[in-house]
């Protein structure tokens, strides 16, 4: 693999590579201290640096407002760690598309995020896939005055997202960890209410109480919807109605039926689309997909 | 700590202990000043410094200048208790505190860190570690690579791949 030209450009080795040499704990400390243009300068010096900023808890984030946006997600969906933004920290002034996979959050990380959300006031998508906390999660509110597009996938983990003020909210896609409780899906439900376009997971395994019969809100917007349900479920298909009871406009309504026990047959979907294409109240579903 | 004050036996400096290091040089220390080092301060509690306190992983030259750094910054661990002991103003230590670690070459520097980092004193870690990063702080990578004679181990097109996917950080 070392080429001749990889060879030719050894420096001397004068001096053995001390850095190597220490404790990982010792380079974290260091590389913490680093501003994040030179903690991405690293990744190039060698193979063993390459990554070896993605591992370190406490980076720096102090990056100036000229930065791209997608060098900060680019930071922020590759760090494995926890990051803080220093107290100068203004906002992401340009930032229109935040993506976090699978970032795990300091203690009270779940504040920072808030803050960082709500100070990036041209978001227009925004993506929380799977976002972790350390303990037991703050609950921490979405909010942005431009929000057109988000997606909440909570699969293994309640991270203690709440719906705050999304205006413009036009399109939302939830998945909910099945202990959520009953209150919490209904807020979630109401703060997005207002959407054209929703994709929600209904698939309540382990839900405890029943979701109410009837929203005390309306989906007065929504003309597309994706359901992920299990037909088999009570609570599941309760939820289902629920949703459908509330929402007079819809237009395209697909449903996904997905059970752990795959023993759903098809008797039930086909009851349960003949079930709603011959109810009246939906007067404007023009399609639906099971 | 509490309990390493409680031992003084004198109201000016406290017990007396020998540091040894590797190479066999012996340093007399108060237990105030060698309390600064969590690892000693532990063996003080334990009561174990009665035969000197053996340092194998550092050097007389290294525990030299841990021993002035911990002499200097006595004052600080005292004042905490009684701020009549407070030794050096804040603005001598900074002076001496920059002056020890700006005059290092890097295999001093770096035993000093894995020193300080054995010993466990926070501070002296802490600045060693500042001192590093500073030395790194708006370098090129190349810069980065000669200060610490790191060898590269990209081909060229490796190299250009990287910079060109972090292309903002390397812009200036």
């Amino acid at each position: 693999m070392p080429s001749g030209e990889a060879k030719r450009r050894r420096s001397p080795a004068v001096e053995p590579d001390y850095l190597a040499a220490l404790p990982p704990e010792i380079v974290d400390n260091i590389i913490s201290r680093l501003g994040v243009r030179d903690v991405f300068r690293t990744s190039v010096l060698s193979h063993a640096w390459r990554r070896r900023w993605r591992s370190v808890r406490g980076l720096d984030l102090d990056f100036r407002s000229s930065d791209p946006a997608a060098a900060i997600s680019s930071v922020l969906k590759r760090s494995a760690a926890p990051v803080r933004t220093p107290p100068s920290f203004v906002g992401f002034l340009k930032l229109t598309k935040l993506s976090l996979s699978e970032v795990e959050l300091p203690p009270h990380g779940e504040r920072q995020l808030e803050a960082m959300i709500a100070a990036s006031p041209l978001l227009l998508e925004l993506s929380l896939d799977n976002v972790h906390s350390f303990h037991h999660s703050e609950v921490w509110f979405v909010r942005g005055p431009n929000i057109r597009s988000l997606r909440i996938w909570a699969v293994d983990q309640d991270f203690g997202c709440r719906i705050g003020e999304l205006p413009r909210l036009e399109d939302a896609a939830i998945f909910l960890d099945s202990e959520v409780t009953t209150q919490v899906l209904c807020k979630t439900l109401e703060g997005i209410a207002h959407v054209e376009s929703l994709d929600f997971n209904a698939l309540m395994h382990q839900f405890s109480d029943n979701p109410p019969e009837r929203f005390s809100f309306t989906f007065q917007n929504l003309r597309s919807l994706d359901l992920h349900a299990c037909l088999d479920q009570i609570s599941s298909t309760s939820l289902v109605f629920s949703i459908l009871r509330c929402a007079p406009n819809l237009e395209k309504l697909e449903i996904e039926v997905g059970c752990y026990d795959d023993l759903v047959d098809d008797g039930t979907v086909e009851g349960f689309a003949n079930a709603q294409t011959s109810d009246d109240i939906f007067p404007r579903l023009r399609c639906l997909v099971t | 700590m509490a309990a390493a004050a409680a031992e003084a036996t004198t109201d000016g400096g406290g017990k007396m202990i020998i540091l040894i290091s590797a190479d066999g040089k012996r340093f007399e220390v108060t237990e105030a000043v060698a309390s600064q080092s969590q690892l000693i301060s532990n063996m003080i509690e334990d009561d174990c410094t009665e035969n000197g306190v053996r340092l194998p992983n550092v050097d007389g030259d290294i525990l030299t200048m841990v021993v002035d750094y911990c002499n200097m910054h006595a004052g600080d661990a005292a004042a905490a208790g009684d701020t009549m002991k407070a030794s050096s103003t804040e603005e001598e230590l900074k002076k001496f505190d920059a002056e020890l670690v700006q005059a290092l070459e890097n295999p001093v520097l770096f035993k000093l860190i894995l020193a300080a980092n054995f010993l466990n004193i926070k501070s002296l870690l802490d600045m060693t570690c500042q001192r590093v990063a500073d030395m790194m702080s708006g370098k090129t990578p190349e810069q980065m690579r000669e200060t610490f004679s790191i060898e590269n181990d990209f081909t060229p097109e490796e190299e250009a791949a990287i910079r060109q996917e972090n292309a903002w950080a390397f812009d200036d």
